[in-house]
């Protein structure tokens, strides 16, 4: 209980602390495109360990698991002595491993307080930590909302803090829940974001705390809607446009403390206990154990894959395929192709982003709106839209209108009780069916570019999909590009089941693009100019695998010249047949273990359309691996759904241009993925997303559970939980590279930023060469044995 | 007859009640099956019941276990009001129930969950057939207090707490108010039963009902969330969503119940209903208006759920019993499917007010006044039964036709929308008075009053009013006035934060479990 020495303010340079704070939150995207995030995408740059105790800091939380799940796991024989023994070191040995387990340190972790948290502690009466986050919770709703509201803010054209600067001079919601003077303490502040977080911090004088984790804590007692803040700021730094959106949240939290401690700190005991706090407090002993727990707990599986893997050399592909089959890297694909694999001998499936390098800004001509289907990391360069007639086109926009038109006489407060009486009974009708729509999200006609686009344009998009997919000969007479997406009624989180690739939206709209650029004569003339000659018999053809019914379609099939019907029909069938065997494979994870045949079939589809449903399908929930290497390594493994599966061929990629570029993206969008899975297992409540039966959608952009509080974050409990157990093993991605490790560090070399991600132990690297596996480590390359 | 009839209507609550029983202990696979089960039971038993009724006529079947002169009796009274409310109480518990099973799979407390649900669905079914007022006063606290259960349903979370015990007290004061007025309806009647309470106001014992009146209207006002007393409402988010959707089963909408099941009381209490009717206008109103501002779904819901629970109150209130019922019914369905499908929101049609043009507003008031005029004349053709003063739902009608059809006009589109939304604004000014004309027919049989003009007046004023706002709506950030507003409607004038304050002074945090 040591009060330590104040550090004045004005001795740090404000702009640098804060920056450096906002760096730290992580971005969430909104539902109607919700894609992955790693939640520690802001912490990347320090060891995970460090990062861990700077979250306990912040958040009094570590994203690991329990102590006694590590026990539970050692006992039940998932983490071998021998995997324990390996990261046991002189700090720590096997037996003071176990022992920490087994007496966990009971010292409690103290996070950095708020002002409200003081109060918390010492006015039990009020709830102010809980009433602070709604204040904010309500002017943030107000502020982002999208869709909801028939009485917008009168200040959503003002930034963030000037819009609640205006509207809160009049709220007198805070002095009616006891807190006096707030009004008042509002009219005082700066107009400038930046100003008022200087007066905050001059009124607050926090004590005993680096000033950029004290602001980390402010916003991490708002991670929600932080990190959607954090969303509107990188979407516009992505296109060169400062918003200054975070730290005005920023300066609008601080402000509720400062208000809190100018009404309460009159009183001279709790003026007293905030300016001499104690400092936080770390379990740093705790920490280090848990730390090496869960890296022996990641090492099983990561060996026995390795083992797989080794067992099995790649081999080049001699023969022409009669048929390949391009899938997006997900997960889910592995178990697909699979099944397809062996319904279609013959056939080739080739693992890529599931965009097909393809990235889209695609516009729905009713609404206008724009959505980004490519992967987040990318500034979609290409617009394209529904290629619709102008009729069709303007028929759309008045269907559009009308909706909203019948939406306003449904919730003005003129026409609402007419509304009700007139069509209220209907309502009825639809509550006997409890179906939802049964259709998936994908557009009806084939997309199109908005502006026309070069032939050499078209042929760049062309050429860097196929180089990348390390597809650039030996084409089939059939190629199908089969983006995924995934069908579920009433469910807000549905586009989190969609491509992630696509930017949280199914991949229809790439892959119908991707197959009518590759069929065009005059880009296939460009194509062989550079190298790669796609035979005259070579048809490309675009489908979309429904991830919760294991139902493909094939789209644009009126335009197959009639050469090639006949495999297209023997495609459809092996497909139909691929997705009955995914079913069954899938059936017990979904409750539908006593199911086969058409029964199964019918039940799986269902579900898709319940509206009652909260677990259409499993997502992406236990995915552990991202292999990139050709699929002979692969071939025949089951790897129960569990892995990424990208393809490479080194041979083909002297300039580790390729290899460049798989490392810089699909590997850092699997570990978003897989550190979001990560997070929402280890620590729900922190990191996760609540639970889906409480859900109350704010704004048409996210999720409050219950009655408000903060934004949700992270994955809904249902979407890794049954019921009776977490269906998500918390595992750190482990990337299986086949590759040179000579290559390897060339290209992590160049690349610091994905460097860091293996260095920092955010996720791990094995390098795989023939028959040796080879793990990344900060002292080089070491053999599994 | 009788007997089958009475052992029809009994079981209409005790199938759904002995399932309760059953599945609390079951496994949650079980207990889904059995409350499944049950739930189709009862709605099959309720629509048999709607038939009999058809056959036979209204009747009531007694069971006096205490004998014939004690003033306990179980008496279940079968005709228009129970046979309506039955099956639509049976039917969204079906659906609620149905919608539950696999909502909540893999929750922990899923089967209590269930147990509770089939309870609460069973007190209500009571309370709806119930021809003995003691009866309808013991299932309505029952109702209270298994949903208070549902309420409850995640224990641990403070929220769920506080808003829980914030209901709890407003349903106890509610409970008062009932039982005060039974008190005194004994000490002037000497009977609860229904039937026999029914004649001697016939018969002209009318004396102490104006106060009477004023104690049912405050427990009805209480239970059906009218302002003040409607902040718990908004707060029940806590709970699954299978229960905000099934509180509209017969249970934010007991207080309209209770003023129609009683009509032939209130009728004599011309205060309690001028009471109603002006507190029933400004909740709407209040209603409506915050109900605007909500940024979330089942928040703006809520208030929605209270607008339309002041509208059924003023309904009540201005003594037009058929039309409140028929306010129940719809409003019940359309709000249980709109909570059922909260989570179908995202990439919804924005909401947000758009300008309306002076001369779209102009027409539209014009065109709106036209059509329901025509549906009105044509209407009094078909139903010249309807009393007059019932215009001012026929002018609240024409008022939200006027906005719909400025707001089609505003939209800048296409002559097909504009006469699509003519045609659409014809067909619903048909559907609503012709809904209007048959209530009043199957619910003929209740009573009528002449509401004195000065309410009558508000109301209509209240409407006009909601419209010039509405249409102003769109512009209101232009004003100083418009943006203070704003701010007080979005936190609901307060209300809310000082009835928590009241409570937590009342039940301090740090007390909970």
């Amino acid at each position: 209980m040591s009060a330590l020495t104040a550090t004045p303010a004005s001795d740090i340079a404000l702009p640098a602390a804060i920056d450096a704070a906002l760096s730290r939150i992580p971005p969430l995207w909104p539902l109607r495109h919700f894609v992955a995030v790693n939640p520690f995408v802001g912490l990347v740059d320090r060891p995970f360990a460090d990062a861990c105790a700077l979250l306990q800091r912040a958040t009094g939380h570590v994203p690991l698991q329990s102590p006694a799940d590590y026990l539970a796991a050692y006992r039940a024989g998932e983490i071998a002595p021998a995997d324990l023994a390996a990261v046991a070191d002189e700090t720590w040995t096997a037996e003071s491993l176990i022992a920490a387990l087994e007496n966990p340190e009971d010292a409690v972790a103290f996070p950095i307080q708020t002002v409200a948290d003081l109060l918390d502690a010492e006015k039990p009466r009020a709830h102010w930590s809980v009433f602070v986050v709604e204040e904010i919770s309500k002017w943030c709703a107000v502020a982002f909302d999208e869709n909801q509201t028939t009485w917008r803010s009168p200040w959503t054209a003002a930034g963030l803090y000037a819009a609640w600067r205006e509207a809160a001079r009049h709220d007198h919601n805070p002095e009616a829940f006891g807190l006096a003077g707030f009004r008042a303490f509002v009219r005082d502040l700066p107009a400038d974001s930046l100003a008022a977080i200087e007066t905050c911090v001059e009124q607050l004088a926090p004590q005993a705390v680096d000033l950029t984790d004290f602001f980390h804590r402010q916003l991490a007692t708002i991670p929600g809607w932080a990190g959607h803040a954090q969303y509107l700021a990188r979407e516009d730094a992505m296109r060169d446009r400062a918003n200054p959106v975070l730290r005005d949240l920023l300066a609008i939290r601080l402000a509720y403390d400062a208000a809190l401690y100018q009404a309460f700190a009159r009183d001279g005991i709790f003026r007293a206990d905030w300016r001499h706090q104690t400092a936080p407090r770390v379990n740093q002993a705790q920490l280090g154990a848990l730390v090496r727990w869960q890296l022996a707990y990641e090492a099983g599986y990561q060996r026995r894959l390795a083992h797989a893997l080794v067992a099995q050399p790649s081999a080049p592909r001699s023969s022409r395929p009669s048929v390949q089959a391009i899938f997006c890297i997900d997960v889910r694909s592995e178990v697909f192709r699979r099944h397809l694999e062996a319904a279609l001998p013959g056939a080739q499936t080739i693992g890529f982003a599931g965009f097909f390098g393809f990235p889209v800004a695609h516009q729905d001509p009713a609404s206008g709106a724009t959505g980004s289907r490519c992967p987040v990391l990318l500034v979609p360069p290409v617009a394209t839209t529904d290629g619709l007639s102008p009729d069709a086109a303007t028929a759309a926009r008045r269907r559009h209108a009308e909706a909203g038109a019948w939406k306003a006489f449904q919730n003005s407060a003129a026409s609402c009780f007419s509304f009700v009486e007139s069509v209220g009974l209907a309502f009825g009708a639809a509550l006997g069916r409890g179906q939802g729509r049964t259709g998936p999200s994908c557009t009806r006609v084939a997309p199109s570019f908005a502006r026309a686009l070069s032939v050499t344009d078209r042929a760049n998009l062309a050429e860097g999909a196929l180089r990348n997919m390390s597809l650039t000969g030996n084409f089939a007479r059939l190629v199908l590009m089969c983006g995924h997406g995934s069908t579920s009624a009433n469910n807000p989180y549905a586009s989190g089941l969609d491509c992630g690739a696509c930017g949280g939206h199914a991949g229809d709209v790439n892959a119908r693009l991707a197959a009518t650029v590759l069929n065009d004569p005059a880009v296939r003339t460009e194509l062989a100019t550079r190298g790669i000659v796609i035979p005259r018999d070579t048809v490309f053809i675009a489908g979309l695998h429904h991830t919760t019914s294991d139902d493909v379609t094939l789209f644009d099939d009126e335009r197959i010249p009639d050469s090639h019907t006949a495999e297209v029909s023997g495609l459809l069938a092996a497909l139909a047949r691929a997705g009955t065997a995914a079913r069954a494979e899938r059936a017990p994870s979904l409750g539908l273990a006593g199911l086969s045949g058409p029964r199964l079939d019918a039940a799986v589809r269902a579900r898709a359309a319940d509206v009652a449903q909260t677990r259409p399908e499993w997502g992406l929930a236990n995915n552990a691996a991202l292999i990139v290497a050709p699929r002979s390594r692969t071939a025949g493994l089951k790897l129960d759904g569990r892995t990424f599966l990208h393809d490479y061929d080194a041979a083909a990629d002297p300039q580790l241009k390729v290899l460049t570029l798989i490392l810089n993206a699909p590997v850092v969008v699997a570990s978003w993925i897989n550190l979001q899975y990560y997070a929402s297992r280890v620590d729900p409540v922190t990191y996760g997303a609540g639970n889906k039966v409480l859900h109350n959608i704010a704004g048409g952009l996210g999720a409050l559970e219950g009655n408000g509080g903060d934004l949700k974050v992270g994955l809904p409990l249902q979407s890794i939980h049954d019921g009776k157990k977490f269906i998500h093993e918390p595992r750190r991605l482990t990337v299986y590279l086949e590759a040179a490790t000579s290559a390897i560090d060339t290209v992590l070399g160049t690349s610091p930023g994905v460097r860091q991600l293996f260095d920092h132990g955010w996720i791990h690297l094995i390098a795989l060469e023939g028959s040796t596996a080879r793990r990344y480590t900060l002292d080089g390359w070491q053999d599994i044995t | 007859m009788s007997f089958s009839l009475s052992w029809l209507l009994g079981l209409i609550p005790l199938l759904p009640a002995a399932a309760g029983l059953l599945a609390v202990r079951r496994s949650a696979p079980v207990a889904v099956r059995l409350a499944r089960g049950a739930a189709t039971g009862a709605l099959a038993l309720a629509a048999v019941a709607v038939f009999a009724l058809a056959v036979a006529g209204s009747t009531t079947v007694r069971w006096s276990p205490f004998g014939a002169e004690a003033p306990l009796h179980f008496s279940l009274r079968l005709d228009v009001i129970s046979a309506v409310m039955a099956l639509l109480v049976g039917f969204l518990g079906w659906v609620v129930i149905r919608f539950a099973g696999t909502y909540l799979t893999g929750d922990a407390r899923q089967s209590r969950f269930m147990a509770w649900m089939l309870v609460t669905c069973a007190s209500v079914l009571t309370v709806v057939l119930s021809g003995n007022l003691f009866l309808t006063w013991v299932a309505w606290v029952g109702t209270s207090l298994s949903l208070h259960r549902l309420l409850l349903h995640y224990p641990d979370r403070e929220g769920a707490i506080f808003s829980a015990r914030k209901k709890f007290v407003v349903s106890r004061l509610a409970d008062a108010s009932l039982g005060m007025a039974l008190v005194l309806l004994y000490r002037d009647y000497g009977t609860w039963e229904l039937d026999a309470l029914f004649a001697a106001v016939r018969d002209g014992h009318t004396a102490g009902l104006p106060v009477i009146g004023f104690l049912l209207a405050a427990c009805a006002a209480l239970k059906s969330a009218q302002f003040p007393f409607h902040s718990w409402l908004p707060d029940t988010m806590e709970t699954p969503t299978p229960v905000s959707a099934f509180m509209h089963a017969g249970i934010i909408n007991a207080g309209g119940f209770l003023v129609v099941r009683l009509s032939p009381l209130f009728v004599h209490a011309p205060g309690a209903l001028s009471a109603l009717a002006v507190l029933g206008t400004l909740t709407a109103a209040f209603g409506a208006i915050v109900m605007l501002t909500q940024p979330s779904v089942k928040r703006a819901l809520a208030y929605s759920t209270i607008a339309q629970m002041g509208f059924m109150m003023l309904q009540c209130g201005l003594g037009a019993f058929g039309l409140a019922l028929l306010h129940l019914v719809a409003h019940s369905l359309y709000k249980a499917h709109a909570f059922l499908h909260a989570g179908s929101t995202i990439g919804a049609v924005p909401r947000a007010a758009i300008p309306l043009r002076t001369p779209a507003l102009v027409v539209g008031l014009l065109s709106g006044g036209l059509l329901v005029a025509g549906g009105a004349t044509a209407l009094a053709v078909l139903a010249p039964t309807l009393p007059v003063h019932l215009g001012i739902f026929a002018a609240a009608l024409a008022f939200a036709l006027a906005y719909g059809l400025a707001r089609i006009w505003s939209t800048g589109t296409d002559t097909r929308t504009v006469l699509r939304g003519v045609a659409g604004a014809g067909a619903i000014a048909l559907a609503s008075l012709a809904l209007h004309a048959g209530a009043t027919t199957i619910f003929a049989s209740l009573p009528t009053v002449n509401p004195p003009v000065a309410v009558v007046g508000f109301a209509a004023a209240t409407f006009l009013a909601l419209f010039v706002f509405q249409a102003l709506l769109w512009r209101a950030g232009h004003y100083a006035i418009g943006r203070r507003l704003y701010v007080h409607a979005l936190n609901g004038f307060y209300v809310g934060t000082l009835a928590n304050r009241l409570l937590g002074r009342l039940w301090p945090r740090h007390h909970v479990a």
